[in-house]
């Protein structure tokens, strides 16, 4: 007797949550990837400094626009919490949790510059091989335990752990001895699979292996501020990936490694060094963190945030209209309305998002360059930002995103023409048979493009590139898989003709495991030399102005090359209610990156409805 | 009676393990298991591996099902794979919500649907009846999660009156105004799904018993209207709808999943979605197990209730 249920349909397992609005898209598996997820480049007009000159429109008394303590910012996300840890957490939702609640090593601004978090500063060594951060002194845990280099070592060994159940351990692979480590890891597996280990002996012996790793000294604390990481080789995301990251607390999880870890009770009522501390909540209704008092920098100015979960987007842009809440994300249908609402902040921020149909290059038809620049020329990338995103993104030519310090706006760019397109195809043999469709040597132009189930921008994007490309005559028909089978089955796999899927890029470049030749990410088989040297390159050069431009480079390498079919980057929609107040600033980092520094004036604190407007 | 009770609930333990094989049986063949969900792309064949072996999913899964089934009977429902607290905890804080919310509108939706039957059937194609009847089927007819949309954008983004997220405003002391005013719309809208069919039902089921020549005999000897309408009519065309009362409660929980992820409300719906989503199967199956064993509880009193208002009938 239940209704068909068209909110929650295949399309919202987890994974695909993890990048607003986007709702088809996988993540680098690396904690900076995480951060991309969560956020947005536009600044609310005139509210640059934390004191604001935005002005209140309730507020006529003196407390509007210098920052005061005192009420609670009623924040909204759509997915149920789950594993509130720096080091488990694999959803955007939690992910925002945990930015409230813990601090990273170091921080990043908007426009991605490393800042100080719990290292005041940071150096390399002559070689550039070992990173040593210098801790804060007067760092303390929620809990009031002091914060030391211990505990960062603790959150190294937790992660490379036997029996961690998270997926940060590709941020490690570089450290000295871990590759020898996973290796003889993978070998116990293997046994443990084969039986002819039980597992009591995998787990003595890979503990062993753990414990023999760590005597390496691959991670060292000389003195409670100090914490040197020695690499095997020169390695640039390394600040990013594991300097970008937050310690968890050694004297909460040490009895609590590896498959004990995601049972702690600290999962859900975390103990963590942000400027906000746990206070009460569930994971599906709300979750509230209050001011932490011995916070090292300067303490928050809001007593609290409440998060509340609502899984409808729709019921969350409700619940802001009608001042029930002060935050909700917007959808590209709905921005009109929230941009006239007096009482809203509606901001926009490109992301580090893009979606695309990658080639299987393994596929004779697609081995042909020229067919995949037909094909481009044949695609009409405006319009589907036009009519997917109503003009909320913005049409890509290569890897990366036009809001990276990285991104090469002047790549060739293959535009919509399709007269173009068929010439090419007509001088390289193609010819149409007797039912319109393009044969060479018999064989007749046709291929399946793969993508998930589901209703969002992939899927009408699907549609689009299925009928421009009928336009010109190619057989094109589409499959639809579950998200979980599309990834395992038909993406790693490498068992498609082409696939239309996005990527959700790092705050660092770094693309090695997408386009160097047998990496894991390199689904499409993409495979040139030169490619593999500038990604190596750009691994093993620290200065940022050179790395860009060796990325640069691999741009225009392959909006050439065409590996992908590039397709557009889409713009993540906010809206706020204009009572938060302080430096408000959407970009990719996110909105909430400096939410310590937001307060709300005294008239009104009571809620989100005292807002006039 | 109670040799009757205890057959009844005897014979519902091999029921409700057949069901639970079910169950167990088709979250684990749904494509995609925990820890490729919680992976994503950092799925290697070694993380995948490690996170089954940790979560014992790399045993056959005949052991899995035997193993979940002794812990169930010691009353342990296991730790969730989805954020490691104990499922009877997450359990313990969405079954009161929805028990709440489905009890509420099982009783509206009965009592508006009883009213509204026998006012209906009492003059039968008057303008009235029309008019209640096309109400029924406009009822029937919309899907609820779009009633639940509609009641919010009237009710509290043009009018302001309700509020539209969870059971109470977070951040100050509980009132059950507060509380009342959160579960209005909510319980209206799950009332509002049920109350229409039953109205439909009653209305057919009276109008049967009205023409019955009892009725016209309890009329001849004089009796009162209210007494022949309520005691001999309404009494034998109840009788039919005990059946449907057992079988309202699935229902009534389907409706309540759309419910409580319209208003936000964190009930056992909203659990049992986030929870098959990622592939919590400790948390899926001690849903199941709850709600078969309502289902199963509820067809029971049903049964039972034939007693009540069928005095022929008798429990051996």
């Amino acid at each position: 007797m239940a209704e068909p249920a068209p909110f929650f349909g295949p399309e919202m397992t987890r994974r695909e949550l993890l990048v607003k609005n986007l709702p088809k898209i996988l993540t680098l598996p690396m904690g900076a990837a995480l951060l991309a997820a969560c956020g947005q480049v536009a600044t609310k007009a005139g509210n640059a400094t934390a004191v604001s000159t935005t002005a209140s429109a309730a507020g006529t008394t003196a407390a509007a626009g210098t920052a005061v303590t005192g009420g609670d910012a009623i924040w909204s996300t759509y997915g149920s919490l789950s594993f509130i840890n720096p080091i488990l957490v694999s959803d955007t939702s939690t992910g925002l949790l945990v930015s409230f609640l813990f601090d990273p090593l170091v921080n990043f601004d908007t426009k991605y510059n490393p800042i100080p978090g719990l290292a005041s500063s940071w150096e390399t060594s002559s070689d550039s091989k070992s990173w040593t951060f210098h801790l804060r002194n007067d760092v303390t845990w929620h809990d009031g335990t002091p914060f030391t280099s211990k505990d960062v070592a603790f959150t190294v060994q937790a992660i490379l752990n036997p029996g961690y159940t998270g997926q940060r351990v590709s941020n490690y692979t570089q450290l000295v001895g871990v590759q020898q480590y996973l290796a003889e890891l993978t070998k116990l597996q293997g046994e443990l699979k084969a039986k002819t280990l039980s597992s009591a002996e995998f787990n003595t012996q890979s503990t062993a292996a753990w414990q023999s790793w760590i005597k390496q000294g691959a991670v060292e604390t000389p003195d409670p501020q100090t914490v040197t990481f020695h690499l095997t080789s020169v390695f640039a995301p390394f600040l990013t990936n594991v300097g970008g990251s937050s310690p968890i607390p050694e004297h909460i999880f040490k009895n609590a490694l590896g498959a004990a870890m995601p049972k702690s009770q600290y999962n859900s009522q975390p103990v963590g060094t942000g400027p906000f501390k746990f206070l009460s909540g569930n994971t599906t209704d709300h979750m509230t963190v209050g001011r932490y008092a011995g916070y090292y920098s300067n303490k928050a100015w809001l007593n609290q945030i409440i998060t509340r979960i609502i899984p409808q987007v729709t019921t969350a842009e409700a619940a802001l209209q009608s001042k029930q809440i002060d935050y909700s994300q917007i959808q590209p249908p709905d921005a009109a309305r929230f941009k006239t609402l007096p009482y809203i902040d509606f901001m926009t921020s490109p992301t580090f998002a893009y979606e695309y149909m990658g080639y299987n290059l393994q596929h004779p038809l697609f081995q042909d360059q020229n067919l995949r620049v037909a094909i481009c020329y044949a695609v009409p990338k405006d319009q589907m930002v036009k009519t997917l995103l109503l003009g909320y993104g913005q049409v890509v030519w290569s890897h990366g995103s036009p809001a990276r310090w990285d991104y090469n706006p002047n790549v060739t760019k293959y535009e919509y023409n399709v007269a173009k397109a068929k010439d090419m195809l007509a001088s390289d043999g193609w010819k149409p048979n007797s039912s319109g469709i393009l044969e060479k040597n018999g064989q007749p132009l046709k291929f399946t493009i793969a993508v998930s189930t589901g209703n969002g921008s992939p899927q009408k994007a699907t549609v689009i590139i299925q009928e421009s490309l009928k336009q010109i005559g190619m057989d094109v028909s589409v499959q639809q898989f579950d998200w979980s089978t599309f990834v395992n089955k038909v993406l790693l796999a490498k068992n498609f003709d082409a696939a239309v899927v996005g990527w959700s890029l790092g705050a660092d470049p770094d693309s090695y495991t997408i386009w160097h030749s047998g990496q894991a990410f390199n689904f499409v088989s993409y495979n040139n030399p030169e490619v593999d040297k500038l990604e190596e390159q750009g691994r093993t050069t620290l200065q940022q102005s050179a790395r860009a431009k060796i990325y640069q480079q691999i741009q225009e390498i392959l909006a050439q090359q065409q590996p992908y079919l590039f397709l557009y980057s889409s713009d993540s929609l906010d809206g706020v209610n204009k009572r938060i107040e302080g430096p408000m600033t959407d970009s990719p980092r996110g909105l909430t990156w400096n939410i310590d520094q937001w307060f709300i004036p005294k008239p009104m604190q009571g809620g989100p409805a005292l807002v006039s407007g | 009676m109670q040799s009757y009770l205890a057959k009844r609930v005897i014979g519902a333990v091999p029921l409700l393990v057949f069901i639970s094989i079910i169950s167990f049986a088709i979250i684990h063949l749904a494509p995609g298991g925990p820890a490729e969900i919680y992976l994503g792309t950092a799925a290697t064949p070694q993380a995948v591996a490690q996170i089954n072996h940790s979560l014992g999913l790399d045993q056959p899964i005949y052991i899995q099902y035997l193993k979940w089934l002794f812990a169930i009977i010691r009353g342990n429902f296991g730790t969730s794979f989805a954020n490691g607290v104990p499922v009877i905890q997450d359990i313990a804080q969405a079954l009161p919500v929805t028990l709440y919310l489905v009890g509420s509108a099982f009783i509206l939706g009965w009592l508006l649907g009883i009213a509204v039957g026998v006012i209906e059937a009492l003059k039968p194609f008057s303008t009235l009846d029309y008019l209640l009847t096309a109400v029924s089927f406009v009822l029937i007819s919309i899907p609820g999660f779009y009633l639940g949309l509609l009641f919010i954008l009237f009710f509290t983004v043009y009018l302001g009156w309700l509020p539209s997220l969870g059971m109470v405003t977070q951040g100050v002391p509980f009132s059950f105004l507060d509380l009342a005013r959160h579960m209005v719309m909510p319980v209206v809208t799950l009332t509002a799904l049920e109350f229409g069919f039953r109205a439909r039902f009653v209305r057919a089921s009276m109008l049967q018993a009205l023409n019955e020549d009892f009725i016209r005999t309890a009329r001849a000897k004089g009796l009162s209207g209210g007494i022949v309408v309520y005691k001999h009519a309404l009494r034998n065309a109840l009788l039919p709808l005990v059946t449907l009362f057992g079988l309202a409660l699935p229902g009534l929980f389907g409706g309540a999943v759309l419910i409580e992820n319209i208003f936000s409300l964190p009930g056992l719906g909203r659990l049992a979605v986030s929870s098959v989503l990622a592939r919590d199967y400790p948390t899926v199956m001690a849903i199941n197990t709850i709600a078969a064993t309502l289902v199963v509880l509820g067809n029971l009193v049903a049964d039972l209730m034939y007693g009540w208002v069928d005095p022929r009938i008798r429990y051996r």
